[in-house]
């Protein structure tokens, strides 16, 4: 397989992606104001879990998740469980798809049709897509940099506005001890940390794939962070209470910054800054599923493939639900549940202990 | 050179032209373009109750600019204010797009003010409606007024033709003077949901009572107190002050102190700052407050009979402060005895403070806090300083004759 991605570069698409959605919500607000806890202290699963795939990669150091499957499970059921990869990478570029038409057309368009915008966004992505990974990785570069400077920017700004900023509002501190709560928020470990099962399919695009264990730790680590400096600014902005009764509390926080007459009403550009993260992370899902089409049905021409992913994601996404309430209630309960924690966690660990039986059976055979 | 022309060919420069032309189509928005001279801008919204409980909402709209335009003497932009009626606040402006002929963009909305009926009914509703659509800021500050909001914003003062204006300036003064309370909607929604669930805002009212002023004024000053969603009394203007140095907020305003010999002095106040640490034991709920304070001297006025000769004697100063203690102090008592007597309502938000200090005491007491409040002992320190005596080191008529 042809080597495309540099260690940077992964770095940076390994950070954007969970973000890229999980920024826009309040994620775990059962933990109420220790949610930025709970958030740092689930980056250690994150990291195990890191570790759990980069073992099984290391075990196929030139294959993707759906080519070594058949090679441990047999042609039959590695190629059924590569299918099911396939269909649940499409079905979370739709998901993160949905999220950022509802936010748009809850902020800024609300009487235009959700398809329009929609083709606008999907025929972006499929020709990034359609032009590979390495100029999506490219462009990831770029935008990383643009981000955490507007990021920031909003931060110098929201505190540089008197009596907004109340740090007051993040007490008491683990009241209820921290077991308690950690119980309540178990979900952060499929959403956002397990999404970085996306990456088995791209480790074996990475140049210097020796540093890749290393650099995804720094990535989880880094992604914890950011995201828990977002909660804790807009729950000491917005107070818990307006936090949690709200959609997307971080661009509401963002809503608030006014400074004297003359700055204020910016949340269109970082509705634009959210879009970003969202395209990068749909982006990064659809190639996945791509690259995995491509690979079972040994196809050598990929590019096209983009087109008709693209239009499934389209139509996909307006169909997962009727509502938005409905659309954030299936991918919070139901999602998690069923989908996520198996395909991201039970999965990866049968594979890894199936892996590890045959060879003790292969090697007994041997001796 | 050759490849990529190659690869332009295919199929890329389809594709480009597609992007471009659909977004430039789309992009500008077909359904949702807001064009800045066929729409309404909304500077102040006005909600009464009427006595069949229907809602009356007030509008103050900014008329466009190209009429004042002709009229060259008019500086200031012009406004006029439309009243609806309707079951609901959304329904009332349903209702007025029947005769207003330009769609109502409430983006540039610069206060909300509310009727005392409808506030003594419950302004969940205003509150709700403000931060659910986009269009509102959660910035936008409430007020309360005594009579009628449409007799606000049809109120014309001096200094700006628009009270919406005016009002926005006042609340701007009075975040740091602290006479009248501000509050936006985005405190208001965290205030009925939190521990104490009692807000304050300011109150709006046309002044009256000064006749010598040819010029009707609005005057900003005083605080309306709600439980949840209710109002339930106000306050005056010392009160909130007292109130704020509980809160620790008062920036800017003056102080008078008396000295030993009846004669009054006139102090600035440049900051302050308060300090609170609670304590329950066995359900007894002990606060001590803590506030701190910085002033200048500003004015000696009337005959003064002591030296007061600063720099000889700096001493003076001390005694000074110790009088501006005790007079922060009165301001502060002033708050408590309406809070715990008249009120009996939890204005200092120290349910929350409680809730955050000591949760697990706090849970104990959180039903019966309504009760538990009027007999919380609240113990008031303070400690301030005067810097300053000004360009003047001595009252100028200290020599020459009491």
């Amino acid at each position: 397989m042809k080597k495309k991605i540099s260690i940077y570069q992964f770095f940076v698409l390994m950070t954007i992606l969970p973000y890229g959605s999980a920024s826009l919500f309040f994620l775990a607000p059962e933990a109420k104001q220790d949610a930025w806890i709970c958030l740092l202290s689930y980056s250690l699963i994150g990291i195990l879990l890191q570790i759990i795939y980069i073992t099984l990669y290391n075990k196929y150091p030139e294959d993707t998740l759906v080519t070594y499957m058949p090679k441990i499970y047999g042609k039959f059921i590695g190629s059924i469980l590569g299918i099911m990869y396939i269909v649940y990478f499409t079905y979370a570029a739709t998901r993160v798809f949905r999220d950022f038409s509802e936010l748009i057309s809850a902020f800024s368009l609300q009487h235009t049709s959700k398809l329009i915008f929609g083709m606008v966004f999907i025929i972006t992505i499929i020709y990034a897509i359609y032009n590979g990974i390495e100029n999506i990785s490219n462009l990831v570069q770029l935008c990383f940099l643009i981000i955490i400077i507007i990021k920031i920017g909003s931060f110098f700004l929201i505190s540089s506005m008197s009596d907004v900023v109340k740090l007051y509002n993040l007490k008491p501190i683990l009241s209820d001890g921290i077991l308690s709560v950690l119980k309540k928020s178990w979900r952060l470990i499929a959403f956002p940390y397990g999404e970085t099962l996306v990456f088995t399919m791209l480790y074996p695009l990475v140049i210097e794939n020796n540093k890749i264990k290393k650099v995804a730790i720094l990535s989880i680590v880094t992604e914890a962070i950011l995201l828990s400096l977002n909660n804790i600014l807009f729950i000491s902005t917005l107070g818990v209470n307006f936090a949690t009764s709200t959609n997307f509390p971080l661009l509401e926080t963002y809503r608030l910054i006014q400074i004297s007459d003359f700055f204020s009403k910016t949340d269109i550009i970082f509705i634009l800054l959210f879009l970003v993260g969202g395209f990068f992370k749909i982006c990064i899902f659809l190639y996945a599923a791509v690259l995995g089409t491509s690979q079972i049905l040994n196809l050598k021409n990929t590019r096209f493939l983009s087109i008709p992913f693209g239009i499934i994601v389209l139509i996909s996404s307006l169909l997962i639900a009727k509502n938005y309430p409905q659309h954030i209630k299936t991918g919070l309960g139901y999602v998690i549940n069923y989908v996520h924690i198996p395909m991201q966690i039970i999965i990866p660990i049968i594979t890894l202990l199936v892996y590890y039986i045959k060879n003790l059976i292969l090697n007994k055979n041997k001796i | 050179m050759n490849r990529l022309k190659n690869h332009f060919k295919r199929f890329n420069i389809i594709l480009l032209v597609i992007t471009i032309f659909t977004s430039s189509f789309c992009l500008t928005g077909c359904f949702d373009k807001n064009e800045i001279e066929k729409l309404g801008f909304v500077v102040a919204l006005g909600i009464d109750l009427d006595n069949h409980n229907k809602i009356i909402v007030s509008l103050q709209i900014l008329e466009s600019s190209d009429k004042s335009q002709t009229e060259k003497d008019t500086k200031a932009g012009k406004s006029k204010v439309y009243i609806c009626t309707g079951n609901t606040i959304y329904d009332a402006l349903y209702n007025l797009s029947k005769g207003l002929s330009i769609p109502i963009k409430f983006s540039n909305e610069k206060c909300i003010i509310i009727g005392k009926k409808f506030a003594e009914a419950g302004i969940k509703p205003i509150i709700d409606f403000s931060l659910r659509f986009n269009d509102m800021r959660p910035t936008t500050p409430v007020l309360v007024t005594n009579g009628d909001a449409v007799d606000i914003l049809q109120m014309q003062a001096p200094e700006n033709p628009i009270s919406a204006f005016v009002i926005h300036d006042l609340i701007k003064r009075q975040k740091y003077l602290c006479l009248a309370s501000t509050t936006t909607n985005l405190d208001f929604a965290n205030n009925m949901k939190s521990e104490s669930s009692i807000s304050t805002c300011g109150i709006i009212n046309i002044d009256k009572e000064n006749k010598k002023n040819l010029n009707n004024s609005l005057i900003l000053s005083g605080s309306a107190v709600f439980r949840k969603d209710k109002l339930i009394g106000y306050m005056n203007a010392e009160e909130t002050r007292g109130m704020q140095w509980i809160k620790g907020k008062v920036k800017l305003g003056s102080l008078v102190i008396k000295t030993r010999d009846e004669n009054k002095i006139s102090l600035h106040i440049i900051k302050s700052n308060s300090s609170l640490k609670p304590s329950i034991i066995d359900k007894k709920v002990d606060i001590r407050v803590n506030i701190k304070a910085q002033s200048n001297i500003q004015e000696i006025s009337e005959h003064i009979s002591e030296d007061m000769n600063f720099n000889t004697n700096p001493d003076i100063i001390d005694r000074l402060s110790k009088e501006q203690d005790k007079a922060i102090y009165n301001e502060a008592n002033l708050a408590i005895n309406a809070a715990q007597d008249r009120l009996s309502a939890d204005i200092f938000d120290f349910g929350n403070l409680l809730y955050r200090e000591c949760p697990h005491e706090w849970n104990s007491i959180k039903g019966d806090w309504n009760k538990l409040f009027p007999y919380v002992n609240i113990e008031i320190g303070v400690s301030s300083e005067i810097k300053q005596t000004g360009i003047l080191s001595k009252p100028i008529t200290n020599e020459e004759g009491n």
